[in-house]
């Protein structure tokens, strides 16, 4: 299947209506505050098992660009952020809709999340298959050495602490490690208890991590209040006029969102609060910024919408995840027997195609969707918390359950819950935790199929180049934090 | 930043060291005792031993920093909305009422363990947890009431006729 055929597919009726389904529910998920687009995706992943790979991805991919694009509304309409990655848009989204523009503030949202949107998607046909034949013929130990050079990266990256990053990785390597050793078939490290011949499974792990944790902190909100703007479709539609006024800021804040979307574990959130700062720093009027400047929301938005086609290409290319949607669709991917990474290309090429189609269109449906049902959408936020958590967490349980049909994994879940929860509190990033759980068994293989080869010797690790370069980075990115923190003390004491 | 909340991070950076050490001492005591392989030059208890000792010299790390009173820093980019300890609201938290719906969600989880009848379990898990989270109010909760029967409704189809799913 080309590219071309899986356009031609996409607007096929039962194709069509998934995506839209897709689109239309993680809008509607975007929009209600408290769940995110991740979470719904983990919460639809143990269903698409009965379906064909190619609608599973269908209706994931257009899940993740629904959801990312509909916190926009309760970000404007609300000043919460319907997704962590509207959070810039709400600093200048309610305001303009509180001077008497909701729907102007919603128009140019939706306008810089197509664009956005359409550059990410030029660059994820572009970039991912150069990407991905170049690393077709790296062998065993350079797809280690990536893999590990992926792991410190996404440490390195996580904003706040590298040490907290670098742990929580780790943290998800250990407990990637109970269950069936897949290379000698030996069962490891399950204490005793049978439950865990299997292993933590990836559903559970990752719906108690992001679901049922944050299901639990919105629980400690229900008191919030509910005032809202009320919307409105004048100005929905912005004018051709606008797009020429803002391109340069729309253009500049995509290619900053794609940027930062290629590197693992960054993610949507960072990537608005850069194009955010940016935006601000280039502008004529930075005094604007912070009460309804119509730059920062086209910013904001062309960013976060950007980076969703960044974040797919590492997935694609190389077989790992750039955030926690890829690690989301890399579990749906493995559940189907598919094997992400560069092979994908020959050996699947349907599936390639189909991300690459369903990432574009989706956002052309996700455009039409949300300026004709911004009304729609917008009643959305109203739902009562006490009618619509309680639901949720039935979906989590069962969710969790359904996979393999044992109760245990629903308490692996709560497990995981209150580990996402703990993390949270101790201000752990929980990216590369789930980065590290998915990509160890991946890494550990690689390793040990290599050393079989070189007859137990580690040698090849730091003779073949590649390896060594990535082995390099890899070091310096570990090294470069502590450095950096002992040359400030020294400079401070001196 | 204050130094009582300065007092919190370190607070909460020592227990987290001192949780990561404790993991990482229990996985490399188990992943030591792991037999050999055959034709496998690593065996299966080689890389989880190595990864527990980084994790277990990380651990370390953090809770030495904490306890030599220096700032080791913490994520910036929340993934879970709604934790962040520095946030102001203008309405009540309500933990107590998280806490007891978390109970409630380890009860229908228990509950279907013990073979309770799906319907009966989550019909119940959803009236007691939305009654709580509407405050026992007469209003509210009449419209809890008519939302679980609802929603137990289209779980069971959902899962069992659309979805297929062999529900415990």
């Amino acid at each position: 299947m080309t590219l071309l055929d899986a356009f031609q597919h996409l607007i096929e009726p039962a194709p069509f209506l998934l995506m839209m389904i897709g689109v239309t529910v993680g809008i509607a998920v975007g929009v209600m505050p408290g769940i995110t687009a991740g979470m719904l995706m983990a919460l639809t992943l143990p269903f698409t098992y009965a379906m064909a790979p190619v609608d599973a991805i269908i209706l994931l991919i257009s899940m993740f660009v629904g959801g990312v694009s509909g916190g926009l509304v309760t970000a404007t309409l609300m000043r919460i952020p319907g997704e962590p990655s509207a959070i810039m848009t709400t600093l200048d989204g309610y305001p303009l809709a509180k001077k008497g523009f909701p729907g102007r503030a919603l128009g140019l949202g939706n306008a810089a999340s197509i664009v956005g949107g359409i550059v990410g998607w030029i660059a994820l046909v572009l970039l991912t298959r150069p990407i991905a034949d170049f690393a077709v013929q790296l062998g065993p130990w350079e797809n280690f050495s990536l893999v590990l050079t992926a792991l410190v990266l996404v440490s390195s990256l996580s904003r706040g602490s590298f040490l907290k990053g670098m742990i929580s990785a780790l943290l998800g390597v250990l407990l990637a490690f109970p269950g069936i050793d897949q290379t000698s078939g030996l069962v490891r490290l399950t204490f005793g208890f049978d439950a865990m011949t299997n292993g933590f499974q990836l559903l559970p792990v990752v719906i108690g991590l992001f679901a049922m944790s944050q299901l639990v902190a919105d629980t400690m909100h229900v008191n919030q209040g509910t005032d809202h703007i009320r919307a409105n479709m004048k100005g929905v539609l912005i004018s051709l006029k606008d797009y020429t006024t803002h391109g340069w800021n729309m253009l500049r804040s995509s290619l900053i969102g794609l940027w930062i979307g290629i590197h693992p574990g960054v993610g949507a959130t960072v990537s608005s609060i850069v194009a955010y700062t940016v935006a601000k720093n280039m502008s004529k009027t930075p005094e604007e910024f912070g009460k309804g400047s119509e730059e920062a929301i086209v910013a904001a938005e062309s960013a976060n919408n950007a980076t969703t086609g960044g974040t797919l290409i590492p997935l694609l290319a190389l077989g790992i995840p750039g955030g926690i949607a890829d690690a989301i669709l890399l579990a749906a991917l493995v559940m189907h027997n598919l094997r992400p990474g560069p092979l994908l290309f020959t050996t699947n090429p349907e599936i390639v195609n189909t991300i690459m189609a369903t990432h574009l269109v989706a956002h052309l449906a996700m455009f039409a969707t949300m300026t004709l049902g911004t009304l729609v959408f917008a009643r959305l936020m109203l739902v009562p918390r006490a009618i619509l958590f309680p639901l949720i967490v039935v979906f989590c349980a069962i969710g969790a359950f359904a996979m393999d049909g044992q109760i245990s994994d629903v308490w692996i879940m709560l497990l995981f819950g209150l580990v996402g929860l703990a993390m949270e509190i101790a201000r752990f990033p929980l990216a590369p935790f789930v980065i590290g759980f998915v990509l160890a068994p991946l890494a550990e293989g690689k390793l040990r199929s290599a050393l079989m080869i070189s007859d137990g010797s580690l040698w090849p690790l730091v003779t073949r180049p590649i390896s060594l370069l990535l082995l390099l980075v890899s070091v310096a990115c570990f090294v470069w934090p502590f450095w950096r923190e002992w040359r400030q003390r020294r400079n401070s004491t001196a | 930043m204050p130094d009582s909340q300065a007092a919190k991070e370190r607070k909460l950076d020592a227990i987290g060291g001192a949780v990561v050490v404790a993991i990482a001492a229990i996985m490399y005591v188990a992943a030591s005792r792991e037999p050999p392989a055959f034709y496998d030059p690593l065996g299966p208890g080689s890389i989880p031993m190595a990864v527990s000792a980084l994790l277990g010299l990380l651990g370390l790390v953090l809770l030495g920093r904490a306890v030599l009173g220096w700032r080791t820093g913490q994520a910036t980019q929340a993934m879970i909305l709604g934790l962040d300890s520095d946030e102001s609201v203008d309405y009540a938290l309500r933990p107590g009422l998280a806490a007891f719906c978390f109970a409630m969600t380890a009860a229908y989880t228990m509950a279907l363990e013990f073979k309770v009848p799906f319907m009966w379990a989550t019909f119940v898990f959803l009236f007691v947890s939305g009654a709580a989270m509407a405050g026992f109010k007469r209003r509210e909760t009449a419209w809890v009431l008519a939302a679980s029967i609802a929603g137990t409704g289209i779980s069971v189809y959902l899962f069992q006729h659309v979805l297929q799913v062999n529900l415990p």
